[in-house]
């Protein structure tokens, strides 16, 4: 009952020794899919995620909130299969997403750069220098990624728990040195370890719907998540914003209940009549209002959610032994 | 019958490992006792040595042949003691100096400076901030020794086999995992690699003889060896230098003959003059 999760350079063999220790174990084994399936969750183009995750940033990336994204619906993606627990999961992005994840074993599979490019060369149609091309322009890439999505170098010992090199080892001896080192308790999970583990993925998802979402993509809101309770926090301009996050997070399987403490800015509470006080202000702006100005089904929506939101503040307000409310 | 060599950074938990590695397979362990061993051989003082294979060469040490010589020294012993076989060797060096040989497991054992501080402030009694200082000197001199003598980075994951950080793992998964590692017939000492090793000792025991004469430290005389045949060739000034290195490498245990094909300078002008 464990999680692996393993870094690999192009040719160190890494993909075989993962598969190997899956078999060995008969655990569940992903890498690339991690990325498919990321891509066919949240309705994005695989392409478009491999380079996120895997190649080069462009200088235009390091500006975009796109890539941070992307990277979320990666991060998701990963922490579910984790939270499933046995499995082994391949990909740069593993050890650092899992990196204080408790049982994770935490594994990095490298090997010199030449003997990589011969390993590639073997495959029919490599030239010796297109290979080593090919494994210096992985590793150049990779490491940027690294570094832009993790704030992290990839190639610090310090973050992995166990580093082969397949310089001399070869598919086999990594396989029995992983599981190995995997078979010390602290990577053993518990009941409390695994309910850690499907919280955190859980609050990841949320925060991947939440960006995958367009009304409420690129709002700074803060979703934390306890025994499959959901909490969503932060501060937004418009109601529909708080009626939406909410709906988004009840809809993933596996959450229990939604608390949300999002507050909406410009909504006043204790106004008697609804007429007057609502301002430009509370409405959506931006990408997710509908063309048209504010009236018609828009406009109806955007009151629904402005009377819902106080209804559900005044209900908190009466619950709450002393409430806080202006009178005037 | 393999070697194991283990480079550890202070407070990492690696002379531990190497110990109970030691201790599980009956191996033999070297670690401090290379220094000293090596100091009563070659007759020079332990201290110095000390200094010359633990501490950050100052600019001065840089310039000085003495501490290539000591570095000489411990590599003979490095080397000798892996040419025994049976034997888990940690720090000196020794997983870069025995890198060539395809038997010797290569190990680095690591951890966050933080956890090393407070394991070196629980081991030693010494305060938090005397505890971090003291890992952090500690990695600073090792580190620049390494670059001084072999011009590599002693934290290049790629320069071992195997990189344990002891942040998570405990002492006992390490050990379970080197002696997996271990199990495998490639880390097996084969009759070839362990005559290869033998030469390399003898080669490097050699050196180190003709370094602490004062009469053939000048001279440059190269040493080679196969199948523990030694063979001298090179120049010296006058033919007594060399009777003398043929002397000195002619006593080391283990050698069974020694080609002296040393040239005498001296001897090669004074006929070219006459002629």
């Amino acid at each position: 009952m464990s999680v692996v999760a393993m870094s690999d350079t192009a040719g160190s063999l890494g993909v075989e020794i993962g598969r190997a220790v899956a078999a060995g174990l008969d655990y569940a084994f992903a890498d690339r899919e991690i990325i498919t399936e990321a891509a066919e969750r949240f309705g994005q183009d695989a392409r478009a995620l491999t380079h996120i995750v895997e190649e080069r940033p462009t200088l235009r990336e390091h500006f975009e909130v796109g890539t941070r994204r992307y990277a979320a619906f990666v991060e998701a993606t990963i922490l579910e299969m984790a939270a499933r627990d046995d499995v082994v999961l391949v990909g740069r992005a593993c050890p650092f997403v899992l990196g204080e994840a408790p049982h994770t074993l935490r594994v990095r599979i490298d090997a010199p750069e030449r003997l990589r490019a011969e390993r590639i060369a073997r495959s029919p149609g490599i030239t010796p220098q297109a290979a080593l091309d090919r494994v210096r322009e992985s590793d150049r890439g990779r490491s940027a990624r690294t570094k832009l999505l993790f704030h992290a170098d990839w190639g610090d010992p310090l973050r992995y728990d166990l580093l082969l090199s397949t310089e001399r080892l070869d598919v086999d001896d990594g396989a029995r040195a992983v599981i190995q080192a995997l078979a010390a308790e602290r990577f053993r999970s518990t009941e409390a370890s695994r309910r850690t583990m499907t919280d955190r993925a859980l609050a990841s998802q949320v925060h991947a719907r939440l960006f995958a979402n367009a009304v409420t993509r690129d709002r700074p809101l803060e979703v934390t998540c306890a025994g499959g309770v959901v909490t969503l926090a932060g501060a937004v301009d418009a109601a529909q914003l708080w009626v939406t996050a909410e709906e988004v997070a009840a809809a993933i399987p596996g959450v229990a209940a939604v608390r949300n403490e999002i507050t909406v800015i410009g909504v006043a509470l204790d106004t008697r009549s609804e007429g007057d006080e609502l301002s430009h202000a509370a409405f959506l702006h931006g990408e997710g209002r509908s063309w048209g100005g504010y009236g018609g089904e828009w406009y109806e929506r955007e009151w629904d959610a402005v009377r819902r939101y106080r209804d559900a503040r005044r209900g908190q307000a009466q619950e709450s032994p002393e409430p806080a409310r202006r009178t005037s | 019958m393999s070697v194991i060599a283990i480079s550890e950074t202070a407070g990492s938990l690696g002379t531990e490992i190497a110990r109970s590695v030691a201790a599980r397979l009956g191996y033999e362990l070297a670690d401090r006792e290379i220094i000293t061993k090596a100091a009563d051989r070659f007759g020079e003082a332990a201290t110095e040595i000390v200094h010359a294979t633990e501490e950050k060469p100052t600019l001065w040490d840089r310039f000085r042949d003495t501490q290539r010589r000591y570095m000489t020294y411990v590599e003979a012993i490095v080397l000798e003691l892996a040419a025994a076989d049976r034997v888990v060797l940690v720090g000196r060096g020794s997983a870069i100096v025995l890198a060539r040989f395809p038997n010797v497991l290569r190990v680095r054992v690591t951890a966050p400076e933080g956890t090393r501080a407070r394991r070196v402030e629980g081991g030693q009694g010494l305060t938090a901030d005397a505890a971090l200082d003291y890992v952090q000197r500690s990695d600073r001199e090792l580190g620049a020794r390494l670059r001084f003598f072999y011009h590599v980075d002693w934290d290049d994951s790629l320069r071992y086999d195997l990189v344990v950080n002891t942040d998570r793992l405990d002492v006992a998964a390490a050990v379970h995992t080197i002696e997996q590692l271990l199990g495998d017939e490639r880390f097996q000492t084969s009759p070839e690699v362990g005559r290869a090793i033998l030469d390399a000792s003898l080669t490097a025991q050699a050196k180190a003889v003709l370094l602490r004469n004062p009469v053939t430290r000048p001279r440059q005389i190269v040493v080679s060896c196969r199948d523990a045949n030694l063979s001298l060739t090179g120049s010296v000034e006058v033919p007594s230098e060399r009777e003398a290195a043929e002397a000195e490498v002619a006593r080391i245990p283990g050698v069974k003959h020694v080609g002296n094909e040393i040239v005498v300078l001296g001897a090669v002008r004074r006929g070219a003059g006459a002629a």
